[in-house]
């Protein structure tokens, strides 16, 4: 498969994990530098095998709720494809990858944009602290508009 | 080798204290050397380069995994900081900058470099309470400063200038203590800092608790915090400066005109950077802005002709003649790389010296010299608050991790009879989530993965959680103890050969006490909030004792403080109420080493206080 | 001549001033005050008309330099950025003294209509030769336009009613209406109320400072505020030898501009006719999200994510219009609040501008009016 399409399969695939859609994604600038993290940082075969999973998923799917169903069957359990689904989520959700295993883990802020377009922060309705600031004030009332 | 040029002065560090000084100094026409440890490009105060260096401390935040206090900053082999990373629960070790000896691990780190650990402090600028100052005349426990409250107050007003305290006046209601605390009309540079919206939730709910403790009733009062850093300007406050009064021989405050209105002090690479708080919600360990004070604000505004800074300078020791009554020089070592041990060593001459290099570093410095020691006090009475926290979930959204770090307090317990029994403590209510102990909202995050969340259905519980996340503080008063110190030893120096601190400490029952009451306390807030509490301490964490059979985990709180305490006698103490050591007329020690004891405030405004007393004492000093 | 190109502020600052007083008496007040013919505004009414054009004029810049602005990938470019963010701001703090100036006189700023955002591409008509400001990414290209609005040319044609060939002639015109009508209308024309003005408490960001408008003094104050900074009474000034430079001098909006341009910071020994030629200001022209120039709502598939951020943003636009709205309407304390939103609608942007079209070219906000009361 040729990278642009991988790069739109990521997209897809990192939707769904996250719960955020595809343009949102882009709209956080990361979607290209978490793409090729990723393609660096995971096995060449347990990648390969975890895209052709998905796009098993995608092709046998159509509803949003049979996805994840499907996803949570055979993707999610932790045995599969090294917890790739976890830390690509953590990845969007933190800016954060983490390397290795109990002693051993070492987690990585791959750039700083990577932790400044954190979603988790959106999720909260708040912002990562020191980047993004709402404004003089704002934190006095509900982040509600 | 010795440098030729002589100065009225020369201060070691560029923190708080040491930039204060230097400030009132120059600006009554003295020549002031500061001598500061750290990188030269954290002193450029030039808008470029200054923005550029602080766009480096940012960037090196953002990767930084671990957000510690001193996460932004270098830390430098030439110079190493304290940083809390190093911290482990079984002493003694050796691995950190600090030799822990134990039997509990000091818990607080500051920052070694231009500006200090004000980089890095959260900007609560209380003052200490009438009562704090006399501790054992009033509950019989710990020592009396050698002033009252009373000699402190226009010195807090020169801080309060310098810092730019944003706050209300009017809601400082505080135990045992009268109107004549801050004086009838008297108001803070600028406006309150909005209280966060979590805050008015829980003031909502816990509005007139009456809380039971020892048997005794008190009833929970929560009140805005002032904090220095930028909101509006008070239109009422008409003071524009601390001024030297050579005939009277003080430190004088002084009025703008008529139209004079105070202006927020911005960013030292911006002029229009910073002017209010932002809400940038990362106080501790950076403020991208600058809208929150730190000493490079101070610095800049210093006489510029008078001042001369040497940077990269690692002071070892101060000089001494043969009578061992006055210092002659200091000594210091010039390195150009921060992780070599290359350097060139050299002399340098004033009339007086202050050391102003923290609590830690200025024990450290007196005892590789052997200076101001008759006491035997350098280096004991090494004190810091112990930061119990509890934290639960509340019942309505909340929405924490926005605003400044805490924008109210509870001052119920920070005095009272209790005092005699165990420490008074204080509680900001906090607004970032559950960050503090339990690394929230990642492991918020972890948690749900375990569950096997992902999608909508991991966006939705996060959601829940994190909005909900509440954490309170218990910061309660260390009381001085002989035998919490900082020693050297030959075994230990870092790699200029400067010694390393070493540090020995535990925490008395007095504290412990504490913590049970304060435990106390904490479920009946929690209760009446109907919060649910989520409270977990681990007793194998470092900083975990116990006390009647439960055990309790402590943080540090960054204050470092009494390691070179001031008194009214040589006997028992190492500076005198003018904080000039007692035994040497030309030394000065600057920081909150010189406190005697902490009370229940953050002790910078104390320290800036004081540090315009000691550059009053100075002054007057040098003029007669 | 007693020549006063420097303004010291309260916080020590130095900024330039593109007029000096004894020149600006002299282009305002040259005719007799006394008679309105020839001029082209003659009574209270037309000149309430004028203010609220000079309203809508100074915000037709605003949503250009943002959208160049925002283009700037986050982490570079910084001096640029400053740059160009202090002139936005101190644009908007423009539309609110033309607010003041309107309320001062019994007026009632409008800034939420349909049509108060103009239509993109907006043709500048206030020059003798008018000239195209596009919503349009940051290029030499985008910056030269932003030069240009920021130095209009003399003129020599006259004014008429409605008519005005400089943006330094229709502040003129304003400023002579308002002398002469003060004047001659008994009690003044300064009849608003005083605590619908908004002052400088609630301001911050950028130099400037909000004037409030009381009496003639402090409209002349606030009218040579807006046209010191940026536009100038005429070109000439800015290519006289008068401008001072200096690294504590905060530039007029020109050189801030020119700055950029040119990738190097003024000296103070320069000479304001010719480049600067102090140390470099870097500048990385591709570190830029490009988009097509003026792109609209209809350029986006309805109901599409695409579509639904770009409505998003222009939500926030129009909500940060109606605050000013409100604020400068009865509730001066509300402008403060504009800041947040300010922020918000930069997050928005951003996003947008990092959202692919599909073919080759980004999303970028359309800044169109949105009814709020509709949604």
């Amino acid at each position: 498969m040729r990278n642009t399409e991988r790069l739109k399969l990521f997209a897809k695939i990192s939707a769904v994990l996250t719960g955020f859609n595809v343009m949102e994604l882009w709209g956080t600038s990361m979607m290209e530098t978490y793409f090729y993290w990723v393609n660096a940082q995971t096995k060449g075969a347990e990648l390969d095998s975890f895209y052709a999973e998905f796009e098993k998923v995608f092709t046998y799917n159509v509803t949003d709720e049979a996805i994840d169903r499907a996803v949570a069957d055979s993707i999610m359990p932790k045995e599969s494809f090294g917890g790739l689904a976890n830390a690509i989520i953590t990845l969007w959700y933190l800016g954060q990858w983490t390397c290795g295993e109990g002693e051993k883990a070492k987690t990585y802020i791959p750039t700083p944009e990577a932790y400044q377009q954190g979603l988790i922060w959106l999720i909260g309705q708040t912002h990562p602290p020191g980047a993004k600031q709402p404004g003089y004030g704002s934190w006095a009332t509900t982040p509600d508009k | 080798m010795s440098d030729k040029k002589q100065y009225d002065v020369v201060i070691v560090g560029s923190g708080i204290a040491g930039a204060i000084i230097a400030k009132t100094l120059t600006h009554a026409g003295k020549s002031v050397l500061i001598l500061e440890a750290g990188l030269e490009q954290g002193m450029d105060l030039d808008p470029t380069g200054a923005a550029a260096n602080y766009q480096n401390y940012l960037n090196t935040y953002y990767t930084n995994p671990i957000k510690v206090p001193n996460s932004p900053y270098p830390n430098l082999k030439v110079a190493p900081s304290a940083d809390v990373i190093d911290i482990k629960a079984d002493t003694p070790y050796d691995t950190g900058y600090l030799v822990q000896k134990g039997p509990v691990p000091f818990a607080s780190d500051n920052f070694r470099g231009p500006g200090g650990t004000t980089l890095h402090w959260l900007g609560t600028t209380l003052r200490m309470l009438p009562n704090d100052f006399k501790m054992k005349s009033k509950y019989g426990v710990a020592v009396d400063w050698p002033f009252e409250y009373e000699t402190m107050k226009r010195f807090y007003e020169m801080a309060e200038f310098e810092i730019g305290v944003s706050g209300n006046v009017g809601e400082q209601v505080l135990p045992n203590v009268d109107k004549d605390f801050f004086g009838s009309k008297y108001v803070f540079p600028m406006e309150k800092i909005p209280q966060s919206y979590m805050d008015g939730v829980i003031m909502r709910n816990t509005d007139n608790l009456k809380v039971k403790l020892n048997g005794s009733e008190y009833k929970i009062r929560c009140t805005s915090t002032p904090q220095g850093r930028n909101s509006d300007p008070n239109i009422k406050y008409k003071r524009k400066g601390v001024k030297w009064d050579k005939r009277e021989g003080a430190l004088k405050m002084y009025n703008g005109g008529e139209r004079y209105e105070y202006q927020p002090v911005p960013s030292v690479f911006d002029p229009y950077q910073g002017e209010r708080c932002e809400g940038n919600a990362s106080c501790v360990p950076i403020c991208p802005v600058q809208a929150k004070y730190n000493a490079l604000k101070t610095i800049k505004s210093a006489e510029s002709k008078n001042l001369t800074i040497y940077v990269q300078s690692v002071v070892s020791k101060v000089k001494l003649d043969k009578t061992k009554k006055h210092i002659t020089g200091i000594e210091y070592k010039r390195y150009t790389r921060p992780d070599k041990s290359e350097y060139t060593e050299h002399t340098i001459e004033g009339e007086i010296y202050v050391l102003a290099g923290s609590a830690i570093e200025n024990a450290k410095m007196l005892l590789a010299s052997g200076a101001a020691n008759s006491s035997d006090q350098v280096g004991r009475n090494l004190m810091d608050h112990m930061v119990m926290l509890t934290w639960g979930l509340t019942p309505e959204k909340v929405y924490p991790y926005r605003g400044p770090g805490s924008t109210t307090n509870i001052p119920t317990f920070r005095d009272g009879v209790f005092r005699k029994d165990h420490t008074a403590w204080i509680s900001p209510l906090d607004n970032w989530g559950w960050a503090w102990p339990t690394g929230a909202p990642a492991t918020t995050l972890s948690d749900c993965l375990a569950k096997g969340q992902f999608g909508k259905h991991l966006r939705a519980s996060i959601h829940e959680n994190m909005t909900r996340q509440f954490l309170l503080h218990f910061e309660c008063e260390q009381t001085p103890d002989p035998n919490n110190r900082v020693t050297i030893d030959e075994k230990y120096k870092d790699i200029l050969g400067n010694y390393r601190p070493v540090i020995s400490y535990n925490i008395t029952d007095y504290v412990r006490k504490a913590f049970e009451a304060s435990m106390t306390v904490s479920k009946q807030i929690f209760e009446a909030s109907g919060i649910k509490d989520e409270t977990k301490y681990n007793p194998t964490d470092p900083d975990c004792v116990e006390y009647n059979g439960v055990f309790y985990k402590f943080n540090g709180a960054g204050h470092i403080v009494g390691t070179h305490r001031m008194g009214s006698s040589p006997k028992d103490s190492v500076v005198d109420p003018d904080m000039r050591c007692w035994d040497h007329k030309n030394l000065f020690l600057a920081g909150c080493g010189n406190m005697p004891t902490l009370g229940t405030s953050n002790p910078t405004l104390t320290m800036a206080a004081l540090a315009f007393k000691s550059a009053e004492a100075i002054l007057k000093q040098l003029e007669s | 001549m007693n020549k006063q190109y420097l303004q010291d502020t309260d916080n020590n600052k130095k900024r330039q001033i593109l007029f000096n007083e004894e020149l600006q008496e002299a282009v305002l007040l040259q005719a007799d005050a006394s008679k309105s013919a020839g001029e082209p505004i003659r009574t209270l009414d037309e000149l309430k008309e004028a203010l609220q054009q000079a309203i809508e004029l100074e915000h037709t810049t605003i949503p250009a330099y943002l959208s160049a602005l925002y283009s700037i990938k986050d982490g570079t470019n910084p001096e640029s950025i400053k740059n160009i963010r202090g002139v936005a701001v101190e644009e908007m703090l423009h539309m609110v003294l033309a607010a003041n100036l309107l309320n001062a006189i019994g007026g009632a700023p409008v800034i939420n209509k349909p049509g108060f955002i103009p239509k993109y591409p907006y043709k500048m008509e206030l020059s003798d030769e008018p000239f195209e400001v596009n919503l349009d990414y940051f290029s030499p290209d985008s910056i030269s336009v932003f030069m240009h609005i920021e130095k209009p040319q003399p003129t020599n044609k006259p004014p008429a009613p409605g008519v005005y060939h400089s943006i330094g002639q229709f502040y003129t015109a304003i400023y002579r209406a308002m002398h002469r009508l003060d004047k001659h209308t008994p009690g003044g024309i300064f009849v608003g109320d005083h605590s619908k003005q908004i002052t400088s408490e609630h301001y911050y960001g950028s130099g400037g400072k909000l004037i409030g408008v009381y009496d003639m003094k402090s409209a002349h104050i606030a009218i040579l505020e807006i046209i010191g900074q940026g536009e100038g009474v005429d070109g000439s000034i800015i290519d006289s030898d008068s401008v001072l430079f200096g690294e504590d001098v905060e530039l007029a909006h020109y050189f801030r501009f020119s700055e950029i341009y040119y990738e190097r910071h003024y000296r103070e020994d320069d000479n304001s006719s010719q480049p600067p030629t102090g140390k470099p200001l870097p500048v990385n022209w591709s570190a830029v999200q490009k988009f097509k120039k003026n792109m609209k709502m209809n350029d986006y598939e309805q109901g599409s994510a695409l579509w639904r951020a770009a409505l998003d943003f222009n939500i926030t636009y129009n909500q940060l219009l109606n605050n000013i709205h409100i604020a400068c309407n009865g509730n001066p304390a509300h402008i403060s609040k504009g800041i947040g939103l300010m922020y918000d609608l930069k997050y928005k942007a951003v996003a947008l501008m990092n959202m692919p079209m599909g073919d080759g070219w980004y999303a970028a906000p359309t800044f169109e009016y949105v009814p709020l009361d509709q949604i």
